[in-house]
């Protein structure tokens, strides 16, 4: 038996999260032309006010269909703002899609008291905890990797970098810290979720979660993230353990209360209130009990299997697709994104372009300010499909500027975990030739590890 | 058993954030190496200020009060003598900014001077309008190309090099005193800014010392970035060998057009930044800097790459024409080379050096123009 107070708890930090999450997204604005500023406001609006209606249980499963789509919407105008954690929290959305979460502690459940239950299915909290277990092991996954593991990359080049903050931060510019951050995290990842399940060590786990996730959050700026798991892992508690939470919350509420409405013949009500609360809620429990042999509803998991199946399983065979591409996947990134990839390495990159019109008579070289903001240009010159993207952007400017047939090529650099800077992009390629598809991209050029070995500069 | 294995493990990830096994790092003979990064940060933050910035800016100042003082005493006397005071005092002030514009972060960028005193190509007409006129507001966004020192430069040198005394009516000699005054006043502003304001106590301070947006070597580093790509590669080069407009060359785009020595104008802000990065200034060889820093963090091939990238590119400049528009025609093939050379420049600052130093390159820029 699960306690719906388990999703209840969770959304109270998600919204916590959405507060925040705007203002990584107002900086884009300049950029997000497909719904126009206004869109983009209102967007974010039913994005808030969705979200509001998931924490309070009201009109639950349209504000979760909302909040799905607005948010994914949202992402998908600009791959510049992938991140990680905003594909975790539009799966969770999805998810919630199917979930009956309103169903206590929750506004519908006052609205339309016929739909109260102190009881929802299991399989409702499982997948949630299935999709976290996902993400975790996952991560720990790709962090199996040998610059991970035997090079510590790329914690060595970022933990030096944060050697300014308080007591740990003299610690970070020892040789041999990265490494115990890399093993620690590759471990922590891999076997946490193990940890969680078994009721013994759970407490110790979420621990372990609350300084982990505390600890990136002090040193990367990954926002949001840490927060979102921190909330979220609560999901392997027991229903109890929610329970007592909602149940000191429900108190608080209610100390709260006593502090601020008129004393003393209130107390008085008060106790009784409480009192006549538990009664009623204890009440509720039986007459729900009874109710619940007949919980049945077109939301049921007989009804979702085989939709809910398959996408788990899309979900288990996404991270893996990289397997489909010859190369080294960090430099093509050819099924990196969408797989739980997280703070696996450092790419920084310049990549410029020149266009010619057919004939080679005009040429020019593409400043890509004029285009882009300086977070695209920085993100679109380490991935390659950006890269394409964005040269056949040009080759489209420049058709309609005059240019016969533009040819678009490009010069690229670009240095992954700490390795001298090597072209990424053939530049005798032309890209306005190249179509953007799932194939393979064999106008990269390979990734060279000891490129700054062989071409170290002359003296 | 098996309890204890568990916290065992979740003691040891847990432990990983921020135990080690050595607490004092004196005890720890593999350790010894071990540099305070933060610390290096903060001394290359207080070497710039104090013995690359200050002074280049005490220089640019005592050059615009000379510069000042020329156009009044020419503005009394037209004499060739001070007419060739006033110009060699004028020349000196341009190649003084080329040392001092490439800080570019703080102050210079707050108070907008590289816009108020050199945006090129300038423009004759306006100036000329305003001559005759004499009703013009300095200072403004619409006469930015009407004043500073490419304006100078048009009055003081004509097509030919030389300018006839008899051409120097009161208006225009009341212009150029406008002018250098101008100079000279936001000159001042920042420089006092730099001594005075906060920003100093700041940028040198051990609240900036991180790699954030807003620490000093973020602010150090984005700076190199945006500077150079807008004011040295395309404002120099990029632009006036019409890379920028279909590869129609804009020849009177570049700076110093009716002086022509705007190669050797590029020639010393090449120099200047690579005293930058190896922290070499007019008042020390050599000192905290960024060279220092990216072999203290086991770069030493990229720290020797930088510095070698840029005697390349100050031997291709070597071999230019004095003046940039006269190279254009003899051989724009020439700048093309340049140009390519820059980039790649441009590449390493954006790839390599932030990577390795863990800043992140994303300039929002604010000077507005």
């Amino acid at each position: 038996m699960m306690a719906l107070s388990v999703l209840r708890f969770y959304y109270h930090g998600w919204i916590e999260s959405l507060y925040i999450e705007p203002v990584y997204f107002f900086s884009y604005f300049d950029w997000l032309v497909p719904p126009g500023s206004t869109g983009i406001y209102l967007l974010f609006g039913t994005v808030f006010l969705s979200a509001l209606g998931i924490m309070l249980g009201l009109f639950y499963r349209q504000s979760a269909c909302l909040f799905f789509l607005s948010f994914t919407y949202i992402e998908l105008i600009d791959k510049t703002n992938y991140l990680n954690h905003y594909y975790f929290v539009s799966l969770i959305g999805f998810i919630l899609i199917f979930l009956p979460a309103h169903r206590d502690f929750s506004l519908d459940a006052i609205r339309l008291p016929k739909i109260k239950r102190l009881e929802i299915p299991r399989w409702t909290t499982d997948l949630i905890k299935f999709q976290l277990a996902l993400v975790y092991v996952f991560a720990g996954i790709a962090k199996l990797n040998p610059d991970w593991l035997f090079r510590a990359m790329p914690l060595k080049l970022w933990l030096p970098a944060q050697a300014h903050i308080p007591i740990i931060g003299p610690l970070l510019s020892y040789e041999i810290t990265p490494f115990l951050f890399s093993w620690g995290g590759a471990l922590y990842d891999l076997f946490l979720v193990f940890f969680l399940l078994y009721r013994p060590t759970r407490w110790l786990a979420y621990l372990a979660v609350v300084v982990f996730h505390i600890l990136t959050a002090m040193l990367f700026p990954i926002g949001i993230f840490p927060y979102v798991m921190i909330i979220s892992t609560l999901i392997f508690f027991s229903p109890e353990a929610h329970e007592n939470i909602l149940n000191k919350i429900k108190n608080w509420v209610g100390s709260i209360k006593r502090v601020f409405l008129p004393p003393a013949p209130i107390i008085l009500k008060d106790g009784q209130r409480s009192d006549t609360h538990q009664e009623t809620s204890s009440k509720n429990r039986v007459e729900d009990k009874s109710k619940n042999h007949i919980y049945t509803t077109m939301w049921s998991w007989k009804n979702l299997k085989p939709f809910l199946i398959c996408f788990i399983i899309i979900q288990l065979v996404i991270p893996f697709r990289y397997l489909a591409y010859p190369g080294h996947l960090f430099w093509t990134e050819q099924g990196y994104r969408f797989s739980w990839r997280v703070m696996l390495m450092e790419k920084a990159g310049y990549t410029t372009f020149t266009v010619a019109d057919e004939l080679g008579k005009k040429t020019e070289w593409i400043n890509n300010r004029d285009y882009l903001t300086a977070q695209q240009e920085k993100m679109m010159s380490t991935q390659p499909d950006m890269i394409l993207q964005f040269a056949h952007h040009i080759a489209d400017v420049y058709q309609e500027k005059g240019y016969q047939n533009p040819v678009v090529h490009c010069q690229s650099r670009v240095t992954l975990n700490g390795t001298l800077s090597q072209p990424l992009v053939n530049p005798k390629v032309n890209l306005a030739e190249i179509a953007r598809d799932w194939k393979h991209k064999s106008w990269l050029l390979p990734f060279d590890p000891d490129f700054g070995k062989k071409h170290l500069p002359k003296n | 058993m098996r309890y204890s294995l568990f916290a065992l493990l979740v003691c040891f990830l847990i432990g990983c954030g921020d135990s080690s096994d050595c607490p004092n790092p004196q005890d720890c003979p593999d350790l010894e190496e071990t540099v305070d990064l933060a610390e290096l940060r903060q001394e290359i933050a207080i070497h710039l200020t104090n013995n690359l910035i200050l002074p280049a800016y005490q220089d640019l100042s005592e050059k615009s009060v000379a510069l000042n003082q020329a156009a009044t005493t020419f503005s009394a006397d037209a004499t060739d003598e001070n007419l060739s005071n006033l110009k060699t005092a004028h020349q000196a002030l341009w190649y003084c900014w080329q040392k001092t514009s490439l800080f570019y972060f703080g102050p210079i960028v707050n108070n907008g001077l590289r816009a108020g005193i050199n945006t090129y190509p300038t423009d004759p007409d306006k100036i000329e309008a305003n001559i005759l006129t004499g009703t013009y507001q300095l200072g403004s966004l619409g006469n930015q190309d009407a004043e500073g020192l490419p304006a100078l430069d048009y009055l003081l040198n004509n097509e030919d090099g030389i300018t006839p005394l008899g051409e120097f009516t009161q208006e225009r000699l009341d212009y150029i005193s406008t002018l250098t005054t101008a100079i000279f006043e936001q000159v001042q502003n920042v420089e006092a800014d730099w001594n005075n304001g906060s920003f100093k106590d700041n940028f040198t301070g051990t609240n900036t010392t991180g790699t954030d947006v807003g620490s000093a070597m973020g602010l150090i580093v984005n700076g190199i970035d945006l500077h150079f790509q807008r004011f040295v590669r395309d404002g120099k080069i990029a632009i006036p060998a019409g890379l920028r407009s279909a590869g129609i060359p804009r020849p009177f785009a570049v700076e110093a057009l009716y002086g022509k020595y705007s190669t050797s104008l590029l020639l010393s802000s090449l120099n200047a930044y690579k005293d930058y990065f190896n922290g070499k200034s007019i008042i020390r060889n050599d000192g905290p800097c960024i060279l220092e820093y990216l072999r203290k963090i086991d770069q030493p091939v990229l720290a020797d790459q930088i510095d070698n990238h840029f005697t390349i590119l100050i031997d291709k400049v070597e071999l230019l024409d004095a003046s940039i528009a006269q190279q254009i025609e003899i051989d724009n093939e020439a700048l093309i080379e340049v140009f390519r050379s820059m980039q790649d420049l441009i590449a390493i600052f954006k790839s390599d050096m932030a990577s390795v130093m863990g800043i992140s390159i994303t300039n929002q820029d604010n000077d507005g123009d």
